[in-house]
């Protein structure tokens, strides 16, 4: 018993030593992107020989990153509101619904999150070949919302749990249909839970890459240039683009921490 | 006080044969039910007795395999909820937590299209009718239960129903808060002549509050009927047993002296007043714990054991003795002028007794 108190310590110190290597291994990339980004060198160095801000320069003033970003912003934002629709009617259908079956609907619904991405990018290039629809945007988003739809469904249904049935039954037994109940009541109630699932559906979308090589075609999205970029020439355009997009990440989850459910199942 | 707002009058319900099963359970199976305008009807069953089924039939959230619901002259078997035109008010209040109390209140009127002005009077009189006034910019979470179970209650009546549902609205309080708005649901039906179905597991509401129960088995009534008769007069073992404490014994009726019957139940040979049980059959015999009288020494009585003291339970103006004799069990309760504290004691012997017209018979 004596000894405890100071293995305890020790204990402590290891915790905090481990913590602190972790929280080293996180951050590592971002201490080396970073400072790369302002570098005033023609090639990535590390460390940078001196600063600028011609990398961004450069990124705004070139028309194929900024068309690229549109392109990303655009099938982003479809992609965030079809997912959204149809993710979160399926959520309600797996939460509400008293139909056989309705496990396995559950169960499908996170498919896409476990079948590799590459294998759903093969199939549906293959599908979309046949109907005209790669190398647009519209092919984009359907082939997003079909790798956003389990972030929404998870989400969408935690927060639909909360929500006490009785209340739509009350709302309905008021004089309002089962849509109003749902319009007047519960999304109201679960609107964390929207901004959520609306910001994990926007990212999913804005940083996939490996559907993007695949559909892209002449219609390249922010990642696909990226790794074209990379392929042609290195510079720390690249650096300063990948800031900025960590940057909007940050935010995003700043507005989840803000405005989101509490807790985000993935 | 408000005065009673003029409103629309209250219809009747008439059930006719329904049934609802889910899967291989009945949960109802043919009910017929008449609920005169302005009556207060309770539905009175334990869990599982079907009892809520049948209020969500009525209410339009379950659709019955067959039978038909009417409100007034409608049929609404097939009508969604809210086009019903039916108050209901839910176990757990239901209240819509984003919307203040004034904006819950108001919400059966808005979604109906009243004009602005009129629903801000509606809504004032329905919070000043559960005397709520002034909470209006207040949300569910800051009011206490009672007071949340009174805004579901004014927003239950504020849009006129033809009929009021009451889903065990009181289960989720305290003991004195219940009894408080047990009254006040009560004073409020009376006041508006509200048609009203409630259903509860609890008996002593039920006979508090009913014109009439209806007390529910296995997805059937079993009995319909003021709170006195359905008390004094059970037709079946079940009403009798679940609807306060009563000793029950069976066994045949072994004799007949005029209006007077002989059952030989547990060993005993219980003296009975039934002129129209039948001889030779078998029967159950009731006899509520308040009718079974402390005997001095010379007492005649037509039925008289002598009994043990087993225990004893001190409900306030009353005492509940649990009795042995022999093999059986009888339960009394005796107030305090028949027995006042302290003068009996468990482990004594007693002599008690009831009358043959306090015994009730329930054939079968």
């Amino acid at each position: 018993m004596a000894e405890a108190p100071g293995r305890r310590r020790w204990l402590g110190r290891a915790l905090a030593g481990y913590a602190a290597f972790v929280l080293a291994l996180l951050l590592a990339p971002l201490l080396i992107v970073v400072p790369i980004s302002f570098s005033s060198a023609r090639y990535l160095q590390f460390p940078p020989p001196g600063w600028s801000l011609r990398w961004y320069a450069r990124y705004f003033a070139d028309p194929q990153w900024i068309e690229s970003t549109l392109v990303s912003l655009r099938v982003a934002t479809g992609t965030t509101a079809l997912a959204l629709v149809l993710g979160t009617a399926l959520a309600y259908s797996i939460v509400r619904g008293r139909y056989r079956g309705r496990r396995m609907v559950e169960r499908l619904s996170t498919g896409p999150m476990i079948v590799p991405h590459i294998v759903i990018a093969i199939a549906i290039y293959g599908i979309f070949a046949r109907l005209r629809l790669t190398g647009t945007e519209a092919g984009l988003i359907l082939a997003h919302t079909v790798l956003a739809i389990p972030f929404v469904v998870s989400v969408m249904s935690a927060a639909l749990r909360t929500v006490d049935p009785a209340l739509e039954q009350a709302a309905m037994s008021l004089g309002v249909g089962r849509i109003g109940a749902i319009v007047r009541v519960t999304l109201p109630l679960i609107r964390p839970g929207i901004v959520s699932a609306s910001i994990l559906a926007f990212l999913s979308s804005f940083d996939e890459v490996v559907v993007a090589l695949f559909l892209s075609g002449t219609t390249k999205t922010l990642p696909k240039q990226m790794f074209d970029n990379i392929l042609v020439e290195i510079d720390p355009t690249i650096a300063a683009v990948s800031v900025l997009q960590i940057a909007l990440v940050v935010v995003a989850l700043a507005v989840v921490a803000r405005f989101g459910a509490r807790t985000v199942p993935r | 006080m408000v005065t009673a707002p003029s409103r629309r009058p209250s219809l009747p319900l008439r059930l006719t044969g329904i049934g609802k099963r889910f899967g291989a359970v009945v949960a109802v199976g043919g009910v017929d039910l008449t609920v005169e305008a302005g009556e207060f009807v309770t539905l009175l069953g334990p869990s599982g007795s079907g009892k809520t089924t049948l209020l969500k039939v009525v209410a339009g959230f379950e659709a019955p395999d067959r039978g038909t619901v009417h409100i007034g002259a409608t049929d609404v078997t097939r009508m969604p909820p809210g086009r019903r035109n039916i108050g209901m008010v839910f176990q757990n209040y239901a209240l819509f937590p984003h919307m203040t109390v004034a904006r819950n209140v108001a919400f059966p009127l808005s979604v109906r299209h009243v004009a602005r002005e009129e629903i801000g009077r509606r809504v004032a009189a329905a919070l000043a009718l559960v005397e709520l006034g002034g909470y209006d910019e207040r949300l569910p979470a800051q009011l206490s239960g009672g007071q949340q179970q009174r805004v579901a209650l004014s927003r239950a009546v504020v849009f006129d129903p033809g009929l009021q549902l009451l889903d065990e609205p009181f289960g989720a309080l305290d003991r004195r808060l219940r009894q408080q708005l047990q009254e006040e649901v009560r004073r409020l039906q009376r006041r508006l002549g509200l048609t009203a179905v409630f259903v509860t597991h609890d008996q002593e509401e039920a006979l508090l509050l009913s014109d009439r129960i209806a007390v529910m088995n296995q997805g059937a009534i079993e009995q319909i009927g003021p709170p006195h008769e359905i008390y004094a007069r059970p037709r079946t073992v079940f009403a009798a047993g679940f609807i306060g404490e009563s000793n029950l014994w069976s066994g045949p009726v072994t004799a007949r002296d005029g209006a007077d019957v002989t059952i030989a139940a547990d060993g005993m040979n219980l003296r009975a007043r039934a002129p129209a049980v039948a001889s030779g059959g078998s029967a159950t015999a009731m006899v509520r714990p308040e009718r079974v009288r402390l005997l001095g020494g010379a007492e005649p009585a037509d039925n008289r054991v002598s009994a043990r003291v087993e225990e004893i339970s001190y409900l306030g103006q009353t005492q509940k003795y649990l009795l042995a004799a022999g093999s059986r069990r009888l339960t009394a309760v005796w107030d305090l002028t028949a027995a006042p504290v302290g003068s009996i004691a468990v482990g004594a012997c007693v002599t008690v007794g009831w009358s043959a017209a306090d015994v009730h018979l329930i054939a079968g």
